[in-house]
């Protein structure tokens, strides 16, 4: 997209507009290329996903006007599921974690994760320790 | 004869085309520091001040875009 300009030398079909027009035009492509940049590192930036030893919190930042957060204890999990397909998400060790819980919310997305095995094995972990202290009645 | 048909009428409603194009953008450009300020609320993330910032610097720069094109078109 921001070498998209240079091609006009080769492909001049924005050569009818006067010259002023032509150099706005060209800086309201780099301003679309530059909010789509923007956007897509926002949406990147603030999609976090938090496990804590007493809740998971799931942030999704859908676009710029909708944005979701959720949160559920960790024993309200009722199973966990690790997606890892495809050739980049083998070699390269990331995928997607979806959470089941009893919850209103119904399912926790945590897409395009590192290790997540890893994040599955921690929150396996953990709602072992949930239950264990449940059965010996520990608040914490 | 040639007859320029874009001479006269055209060009003064395209430039206003272009105004209100980048006067969206800058309100686009608003919604995007309402939104990273909102979300820098909502995380305690450690890299908050450097986007903030470029929220702000992307404003100004939509408005100075907007102010550019309204005067030099």
């Amino acid at each position: 997209m921001s070498l998209a300009p240079l091609l006009l030398a080769k492909f001049p079909i924005i050569d009818f507009l006067p010259s002023n027009f032509r150099f706005v035009a060209i800086l309201g492509w780099y301003m679309i290329t530059l909010a789509f940049v923007f956007e897509n590192f926002l949406s990147w930036f603030f999609n976090v996903n938090i496990v804590t030893d007493e809740r998971i919190v799931d942030i999704d930042f859908v676009n710029l006007i909708y944005k979701e957060i959720s949160d559920a204890d960790i024993d309200k999990i009722q199973d966990v599921t690790v997606k890892v397909g495809g050739v980049a998400q083998t070699m390269f060790n990331y995928g997607d974690v979806y959470i089941q819980t009893a919850s209103e919310k119904p399912r926790f997305e945590f897409l395009s994760i590192p290790k997540p095995e890893d994040v599955a094995k921690i929150l396996q972990e953990l709602r072992d320790e949930e239950k264990r202290e449940e059965l010996e009645g520990r608040v914490n | 004869m040639n007859i320029d048909p874009f001479s006269f009428e055209v060009w003064p409603i395209v430039k206003w085309f272009f105004v209100f194009a980048f006067f969206l953008y800058v309100i686009f450009s608003l919604v995007v520091i309402r939104q990273v300020s909102l979300m820098n609320k909502t995380l305690d993330a450690h890299f908050e001040k450097p986007v903030a910032l470029f929220a702000y610097l992307h404003f100004f720069f939509a408005v100075g875009v907007f102010i550019f094109a309204f005067l030099v078109l």
